[in-house]
């Protein structure tokens, strides 16, 4: 019995690893977003760091104003804190009550993050993915019965971005982008062993609730801003996935989004303070997603572009992060939460994200 | 004066920062829960009378939403003092050492001296999934996700029901005897309605339903010159 446990957590972490991607999109979030930018409630809309700027908004890139505004890479590990603080255990040298009631007491979230990428004033290429594994045990998730869920959330794919500024206090820009997507939802009421044991035998079943798709789309962003000597500020439109972005193997279209976003940045001549108020999913075509998801706060702090910390409010989490610049390393480190039921509090997951960027 | 107000924005930035400091979502107090989050909230964090309250009235308003009929007969067996989760835990705990019966798994899981309330509220679960139209507690509906949940709780409950009905006869003197007034305190009324929820159990099949019918067969091999009797005899030999 302790080896059944083991082999349904194993077979479940291994189904996650082995499907490139399925689904549709469930929320409004983005497929990438910068630590940094997380870290400061996931706000990006009026100002994003480095490669995020492709994902988040392209009116972003004359901003820069550089012929090189970033080329390099991105590497981000994220796991519940839980984990981080006590080590990775893992299930190994655990009986099979421990690994039944760990699993059930608290969840357990993994994940990485990666990306290479070119930006300058006007154009940014980028390759990227996402990868994140949620594993809980629910008493009552099953009608009424225990269940272990598996959420996976698998992003991958390449951004191309193009921006001009035909004067000075309007900013365009296009993504063109290729991506592949999958958010497949697993759950297995284990008060039905019989039930369990007949998918461990055929992982094909369990393999065809799943399936993955591929895409091309387009977003397109628009940046107002009002720049002064000491305080700028700055609205954000944004449309995702427009016209929608069709995906293969059955997979749901990503509907058209349209996010709004408030910036106001005090500066001197070293040191900016930057924030964000954003709404995304205006018209609310992500009609699942509570509203108080599509809300992002979110505060930026940089001292001589060398060390920086945010503060915000993701998804009514609060958020902190930290960040060294060291030219051409930079490393930083993110707590954030995310709720991954639709409730606050529900299923809510406390995070954190260690990064290390090489690049310049 | 810029950096008077930089200082002063910074000042108030940070006191905000502090107050949000902590993991606990600042989105609660703006956001309202419909009725049936509110009732899963409360089935989480097993308040169950709460459970039962709300559940109860969803299912009033709406009595052929039967996916809502499972949580409430889990908040039932809940307020009965019985733990599904707990159970199947002890099941692989069990099988790791000593051999035990399904019932054998589930008498342990139930409450040792059960009360008038926990009593009904456990047969208040059973109930409460017998009111599903037999075809939407089945396991071999695909159709309806709560179908076999539905089934495998009946399961539960049906064999559950007639064993805390035991336990109820079966209290320990401070010696650790059975107490015989406890035991002659069993009515023919009760004897009846414990074999009849058996048979019921029994019916539904299953490892389960074997082992509930082997229950049965060692009632009747006791002697006795009625069921009352049997039983009585069979809990005397059997509760240790």
């Amino acid at each position: 019995m302790a080896r059944f446990w083991k082999e349904l957590i194993y077979l479940l972490l291994m189904q996650s690893f082995l499907l490139p991607l399925a689904f549709a999109k469930k929320g409004s979030e983005p497929l990438y977003t910068e630590p940094f930018d997380l870290a400061a409630g996931g706000t990006c809309l009026t100002r994003a760091s480095q490669e995020g700027i492709l994902f988040a908004n392209p009116a972003l890139l004359p901003l820069g104003g550089a012929w090189i505004r970033w080329f390099g890479i991105e590497m981000g590990t994220i796991s519940d804190k839980d984990s981080a603080s006590q080590g990775r255990k893992g299930l190994s040298g655990l009986d099979s009550t421990q690994i039944i009631n760990q699993l059930f007491s608290r969840s357990l979230h993994l994940g990485q993050t990666f990306s290479l990428s070119f930006l300058n004033k006007n154009v940014g290429i980028s390759a990227f993915d996402r990868i994140e594994l949620d594993l809980e045990g629910s008493r009552y998730d099953a009608s009424g019965l225990p269940a272990i869920n598996l959420g996976v959330e698998a992003y991958a794919g390449g951004v191309l971005s193009a921006a001009l500024q035909p004067v000075p206090w309007l900013s365009l820009g296009l993504t063109g982008k290729y991506i592949g997507l999958a958010e497949p939802d697993i759950s297995l009421p284990i008060a039905d062993p019989a039930a369990v044991q007949a998918n461990i035998a055929d992982p094909n079943a369990l393999r065809q609730q799943v399936k993955y798709g591929l895409g091309t789309g387009a977003d397109f962003g628009a940046l107002f801003f009002a720049q002064g000597h000491t305080l700028d500020l700055s609205l954000a439109l944004k449309l995702d996935d427009v016209g929608g972005t069709h995906l293969t193997g059955g997979a749901d279209k990503i509907p058209q989004s349209a996010h709004v976003g408030l910036g106001l940045a005090l500066h001197g001549n070293t040191s900016v303070l930057h924030l964000s108020l954003e709404h995304r999913d205006v018209l609310g075509v992500y009609e699942r997603e509570p509203r108080f998801k599509k809300i992002y706060l979110g505060s930026r702090l940089m001292f001589r572009k060398l060390f920086g910390v945010a503060a915000g409010l993701y998804q009514g989490v609060p958020t902190f992060g930290i960040r060294s610049d060291l030219w051409f390393w930079k490393i930083g480190l993110t707590y954030y939460g995310r709720e991954m039921g639709d409730y606050p509090g529900d299923k809510q997951r406390n995070l954190i994200m260690s990064y290390t960027t090489l690049g310049f | 004066m810029l950096r008077a107000a930089l200082r002063t924005v910074l000042f108030i930035l940070l006191s905000h920062t502090l107050q949000a400091c902590g993991t606990a979502s600042k989105a609660t107090p703006y956001v309202s829960l419909s009725e049936e989050q509110e009732a899963r909230k409360a089935l989480d964090a097993k308040d169950f009378e709460r459970a039962i309250e709300l559940y109860k009235a969803l299912i009033e308003a709406e009595p052929e939403t039967y996916a809502r009929y499972p949580f409430l007969a889990t908040a039932y067996a809940g307020q009965a003092g019985f733990d599904i989760f707990e159970t199947l835990v002890e099941s692989v705990v069990t099988s790791q050492g000593s051999h035990l019966s399904p019932v054998d798994v589930i008498k342990s899981a139930l409450p040792a001296d059960p009360n008038d309330l926990q009593l009904q509220a456990m047969a208040s679960a059973r109930d409460t999934i017998l009111a599903i139209p037999a075809d939407l507690r089945s396991k071999t509906n695909a159709e309806a996700s709560y179908a076999s949940s539905a089934a495998l709780q009946l399961e539960f409950y049906q064999a559950a029901y007639p064993l805390m009905y035991m336990n109820r006869f079966v209290a320990k003197t401070s010696s650790g005897s059975l107490d015989p007034d406890r035991l002659a305190s069993m009515t023919p009324e009760d004897a009846a309605a414990i074999l009849d929820s058996l048979r019921s159990a029994e019916g539904l099949g299953g490892d389960l339903g074997t082992a509930v019918s082997s229950v049965l067969s060692e009632i009747d091999a006791q002697p006795g010159a009625d069921t009352k009797e049997k039983l009585i005899q069979y809990l005397s030999t059997h509760s240790s």
